[in-house]
């Protein structure tokens, strides 16, 4: 018998990053190698769990800035070129090896993990992987949730509500152009809320959204069941409190399980570690060494000395956390149940690139969890938010507090003395554009003239909508988190100048009449971000934008 | 160079020599406006590249690894110009046109404005700016001796309490900011307050000329907030739409929720069975059978345990 349900929740995102303008770019990187670690192997553990009939309800978030990467042709040629490149390295490993029996097997490993990356990657999800992820939300297995359009970090952005409006309109919109349905949950980048966003998320039809835990704590009046059921904001959309214990115990770097020794190393890698002439084809062009994703040792221990990866003894550790995960919460829901009036539920949710990027062995982790999950008959369930919601419409009302999942749970981590210069700039920029929208009003209403015969009219509407993508290219909460942890922050920086530099220029170019249409074009070719859609729209006031829909 | 060469080709040289090429933007882009030699020798590349890419496609998957092996270590880059749904794919422009992106923030925005920014519940982050002529108003009022005896300042309302206890309830605290700075971290002591701010010119005297105003913040909770008694509960039916059913408005019943001991307790139907039986009105006792405690119990405070309401003056019964 159930007594209690486990919602797990996967935050797949990463930055907007595609430079067609270089022929190899480090950042584009982050893409590629979350594919290859992250992305496949979890779509390879729902096939298996699929193909074996185990049900699980795994709740998951792709932000469309992540998606519109992964749907780019650009990006999938040039990743399956970054495969071919680590097959071969890894083909070279197998030789360089073959005295060396402790890494010879991992070679091997490798190799094979690649090339079977690669067949998937192209016979198989003929290059799309986020038409692998709508697959199994279609056959009811998976629920994806749908999430700010470039991953704005709202209670920041929302001194101005144009521009969180703006963030979630196009996030939902966009989660319908892909996965050809309503989206019924949101993710908030970062779990950053603050009171008033509900309104936004309700206009757009969605049920239920995800805080950090004290956000439910704080929330007033003091919920009844803490962060064990969900909360109702005065709007009537649920809020779901993020329980601390079991992110506690994936996500500690010390106490966490990823921290075991038997695990595999990240800050090891063979491009750090072999001889420059040999590692030289497969690091940066410019020649100075990155990760290239094989790495043979393991965590070990506190030392410097590290011994070699066994695949075998990590794989069992990795069965052993997910028995250990599911004891921790069966003891937390025995606890709960006797005091609450329905099943509780625990919210875990963790960013997607832990499971495979970072932590190795993480999606194995999530297979063994789900398997013992469904064998168990055990008290626990795993659940989506909207089953759950289904099960339990009757909920407390309150108003969460303001909150995010970051350092110190509010906006700290966005905005200090590395990167609080930008908001002047961005401020600015959102009242530009709002400004700049509504005069054009009528304009944005319309559509392309037929045939291209207005041209003026035409280019115009162009620009608007470049200068909106600029504008949500510049608000990624990304830029500000580079900034702070200090390692990219030169990338970070280049790309708010560069954002905002495009931004301004359209801006002025439009105001002065004055819009070069061949640099408008190149800027279109490289920010593609939402190149289907009107975005300049989504800054008109709402009944405008209504009206316009009435109209057609 | 470049701009000089584009009104020349444009009647004559392109016509005469060369029929006009398509061309990538963004293979051209890249490359520095050095010379004409390599930009010449880019789109002789790019043809034999192309092609590959489209093979893998048409043919079987066997056919595609040496395909696409070999692309990826020549030149494989220049399958970009294919992307693009919308937008034309590519354009016709000569070789040696080039990009610029400026890259610069502006440096001020000729405004004057401040802005509030809540970090914590015990900071906010003010940044403003002032345009000449704002500040040279104020000059002119205060007179050069007097201006430059006073010091700019923040300050801050506090506008919590005006709501319930009317204007005068609102209290406000100075900061004297330096001249040059043009943002400022404001620690507070208390959480949960609403603040709004002006930005201006204090004088030694103390008379305030305020220059710009802000938005109004409010700075969250701290702690957790004090349990009400009277908890609100909602039903939202539906699968898209909401439509809600604010359950208190109908029938108060929560406090009388026990756990029933088989597993569907907790579900909506068990609720709405027992609906009906509780009494309406706020005569209503809550159980004390103690099962249905507040959660406190499980985060160390009991201090917010509900206590029933003695007389009406709540809108729900307890």
């Amino acid at each position: 018998m159930v007594k209690g349900y486990l919602c797990l929740f996967l935050h797949a995102h990463l930055p907007f990053v595609r430079h067609p303008e270089q022929e190899h770019f480090l950042e584009e990187n982050w893409l590629y190698e979350a594919i290859t670690e992250t992305y496949i192997p979890l779509l390879n553990v729902f096939e298996r769990l699929s193909s074996d009939r185990v049900p699980f309800h795994i709740t998951m978030s792709l932000t469309p800035t992540l998606v519109s990467m992964l749907k780019d042709e650009l990006l999938q040629v040039r990743y399956v070129r970054y495969l071919d490149r680590l097959i071969e390295l890894s083909e070279k490993e197998i030789f360089r090896t073959r005295f060396q029996p402790k890494y010879r097997g991992l070679a091997l490993m490798y190799n094979r993990v690649l090339a079977e990356t690669k067949k998937n990657f192209v016979s198989v999800y003929k290059k799309d992987i986020v038409a692998a992820f709508k697959d199994f939300q279609d056959k009811g297995r998976l629920e994806i949730v749908a999430s700010c359009a470039t991953h704005g970090f709202l209670p920041n952005l929302g001194i101005n509500p144009a521009s969180a409006k703006a963030q979630i309109r196009i996030g939902v919109d966009y989660y319908k152009n892909i996965f050809g349905r309503k989206p019924m949950g949101f993710w908030l980048p970062e779990c950053g809320y603050c009171p008033g966003i509900d309104e936004i998320l309700k206009e757009e039809g969605i049920r239920y959204f995800f805080v950090d835990s004290h956000g439910i704590l704080n929330a007033d009046p003091k919920p009844k069941y803490s962060v064990y059921a969900p909360v109702y904001c005065p709007t009537g959309v649920a809020a779901f409190g993020r329980d601390w214990e079991s992110s506690k115990q994936v996500w500690s770097s010390k106490e966490g399980y990823p921290g075991d020794p038997d695990y595999r190393e990240y800050y090891r890698d063979i491009g750090f570690e072999l001889d420059y002439d040999y590692i030289r084809p497969y690091i940066h062009k410019d020649g100075f060494r990155i990760n290239t994703g094989l790495k043979y040792w393991r965590i070990t221990g506190n030392t410097e000395h590290k011994e070699h990866y066994r695949p075998d003894r990590a794989r069992a550790k990795a069965a052993l956390h997910a028995d250990n995960f599911i004891r921790n919460r069966q003891k937390q829901i025995d606890g709960l149940s006797t005091t609450m009036d329905r099943r509780p539920i625990v919210v875990a949710p963790y960013d997607a690139e832990l499971f495979g990027h970072w932590w190795f062995e993480g999606p194995q982790w999530i297979e063994f969890l789900v398997r013992k999950i469904a064998a168990g008959k055990d008290a626990l369930g795993l659940i989506t938010p909207s089953d759950y919601l289904a099960k339990y419409p009757v909920n407390q009302v309150c108003t969460p507090s303001m909150s995010s999942w970051g350092y110190k749970g509010y906006s700290e981590h966005w905005l200090d003395g590395s990167n609080d210069w930008l908001y002047r700039h961005l401020h600015h920029a959102i009242e530009n554009m709002v400004e700049m929208a509504r005069a054009n009003a009528a304009l944005l209403g319309k559509k392309p003239s037929r045939g291209g015969r207005d041209r003026g009219r035409d280019l115009l509407a162009r620009a608007l909508h470049q200068a909106a993508r600029e504008l949500l290219l510049a608000e990624s909460s990304d830029w500000p988190f580079i900034l702070k942890t200090g390692t990219m922050a030169p990338y970070a920086k280049k790309r708010i100048a560069t954002h905002i530099g495009r931004f301004t220029k359209l801006f002025d170019d439009i105001r002065n009449n004055t819009i070069n249409e061949p640099w408008l074009k190149e800027v279109e070719l490289r920010d593609t971000i939402f190149a289907a859609m009107p975005c300049a729209r989504y800054y008109l006031p709402e009944e405008k934008k209504k009206r316009m829909k009435a109209e057609g | 160079m470049a701009k000089k060469l584009r009104p020349k080709n444009k009647p004559g040289k392109i016509k005469g020599k060369k029929p006009k090429r398509r061309v990538s933007l963004l293979s051209i882009s890249r490359r520095p406006p050095k010379k004409a030699v390599p930009s010449v020798k880019k789109p002789v590349k790019k043809r034999p590249v192309k092609k590959p890419k489209s093979l893998p496609n048409k043919k079987k998957p066997a056919f595609q690894k040496p395909a696409a092996h070999k692309t990826s270590r020549k030149k494989p880059d220049v399958l970009i110009a294919k992307k693009p749904k919308n937008i034309p794919k590519t354009i016709t422009v000569k070789p040696d046109t080039t990009f610029i992106d400026t890259e610069k923030l502006p440096a001020l925005y000729n405004s004057t404005d401040v802005t509030l920014m809540v970090r914590d519940p015990y900071w906010i982050h003010a940044y403003w700016e002032t345009t000449p002529a704002s500040v040279l108003e104020v000059k002119k009022k205060l007179g050069v001796t007097a201006f430059k005896k006073s010091a700019y300042t923040l300050r801050v309302h506090d506008i919590s309490a005006t709501q319930s206890k009317g204007e005068n309830a609102r209290t406000s605290f100075d900061i004297d900011v330096d001249p040059k700075a043009r943002n400022w971290y404001i620690n507070l002591w208390r959480d949960n307050v609403t603040y709004y701010a002006d930005f201006g010119v204090r004088t030694q005297k103390g008379a305030f000329y305020p220059l710009a105003r802000s938005n109004t913040v409010t700075l969250p909770r701290a702690a957790t907030a004090p349990g009400k008694p009277d908890a609100i509960w909602m039903r939202v039916k539906g699968k898209g739409e909401c439509s809600i059913v604010n359950v208190a408005e109908i029938k108060p019943f929560t406090a009388a929720l026990r756990p029933v001991p088989d597993a569907d307790s907790g579900t909506e139907k068990a609720l709405l069975q027992r609906l009906p039986k509780l009494p309406m009105d706020h005569e209503f006792a809550p159980s004390d059978s103690g099962l249905c405690k507040d959660m406190t119990g499980f985060f160390g405070s009991n201090q917010f345990e509900q206590t029933p309401a003695s007389g009406g003056s709540s809108a729900y019964p307890w």
